[in-house]
């Protein structure tokens, strides 16, 4: 998480990652819950659009 | 260099990250190109993708992922050649971020491609991927979810802990957390394949077809034991680094707060692997549920 080049480990602080981390498993529920809607060809869009946010908070 | 596609019943397959395609004879007995094409190839291509085929070129294929695994290897062996290359005329040590951004963009591909051809057969085959993926068991999928992301979290406490902390206590903890984590990522997911080897749903071996599946379900299965079955051994080859920085490099005190490179290396290919798993969760377990 968070662990590009541009991200200063010296300086890093716990918080921001946790919240991160909290982020992504609560983007995940979505995600999941999302697949039972029955939103037809939008689910993958769904889907994908919600990994596409998660890989971005990383 | 750019080579011409054939004329007809062409099939792109798998796409890299620097505009090589890949693209099958639709029998996907032989490799046509490999090497970069222009892009009015490619639209000529999938246009005629779209025109009307004969029907026995509209039967699913079996084994179409070794197109994507053959795009992946050659991009993945021409990059380490340039790494080497670059290794030798300016003499950086390895491994620097550089080589980092290297290691995660040579693997991007090897998914990505095996992604790309998953959707081009997933909007082919709607009804018979969705009946497949129903075989799928999502607590497993999900909890490996949870597991790999919290993995990750604990990698860059490590990370952190080796920037901030001279003295290694902190670290090496958050590093057995790592590993350990890994380790139950494969528990499940080898449970998760003693449950498909139950469920007769192995490819090839032992595959049942179900009713409303089609032989396409074949297809999904496919993708499925390729796409995960490379992801474990990524994630085994990340618990194996974690392990050599333990073992190795923190032991022998070569991992301090001036000089972490080594071990930032590792954790950008361990977000590398969660990476993968964010976008391989959707593809396989969310198919079909509704």
């Amino acid at each position: 998480m968070m662990i590009w080049p541009e991200v200063d480990a010296r300086r890093a602080r716990a918080l921001p990652f946790v919240i991160a981390w909290i982020v992504i498993l609560l983007t995940a529920g979505v995600s999941a819950w999302s697949a039972f809607l029955g939103l037809g060809i939008w689910a993958p869009v769904v889907q994908f659009g919600i990994a596409a946010i998660q890989n971005r908070v990383r | 260099m750019s080579r011409r596609l054939p004329e007809k019943d062409v099939v792109i397959v798998g796409l890299g990250w620097t505009g090589s395609i890949m693209a099958l004879d639709v029998s996907f007995q032989e490799v046509v190109h490999s090497a970069p094409i222009e892009k009015a190839e490619v639209v000529k291509a999938l246009a005629i993708r779209g025109e009307p085929r004969s029907p026995e070129l509209g039967r699913p294929r079996p084994y179409p992922l070794d197109a994507s695994l053959y795009a992946a290897g050659l991009r993945l062996l021409r990059s380490q050649h340039s790494c080497r290359q670059r290794r030798r005329l300016h003499g950086v040590p390895w491994p620097d971020r550089r080589h980092a951004a290297d290691l995660k963009g040579d693997h991007a591909p090897f998914f990505g491609a095996l992604i790309f051809t998953y959707f081009l057969y997933r909007i082919t085959y709607p009804h018979e991927f969705a009946e497949a993926a129903k075989d799928t068991v999502l607590w497993c999928g999900t909890l490996n979810f949870v597991i790999l992301v919290t993995s990750s979290l604990t990698m860059v406490f490590a990370i952190n802990a080796a920037a901030q902390d001279p003295r290694p206590n902190r670290m090496v903890g958050w590093l057995i957390v790592t590993a350990v984590l890994g380790c139950a990522f494969l528990v499940v997911k080898g449970y998760e394949y003693y449950l498909d080897v139950q469920d007769k749903v192995v490819p090839v071996v032992d595959f049942e077809i179900k009713p409303g599946e089609g032989s396409a379900g074949e297809l999904f299965c496919v993708f499925y034991w390729v796409a995960t079955g490379l992801h474990a051994i990524h994630l085994t080859v990340g618990i194996g680094l974690v392990l050599y920085m333990l073992l190795g490099r923190i032991r022998r005190g070569r991992i301090t707060p001036s000089y972490f490179a080594p071990l930032e290396v590792v954790g950008i290919y361990w977000s590398f692997v969660d990476t993968v798993w964010l976008f391989l969760y959707p593809c396989i377990y969310l198919v079909g549920r509704s």
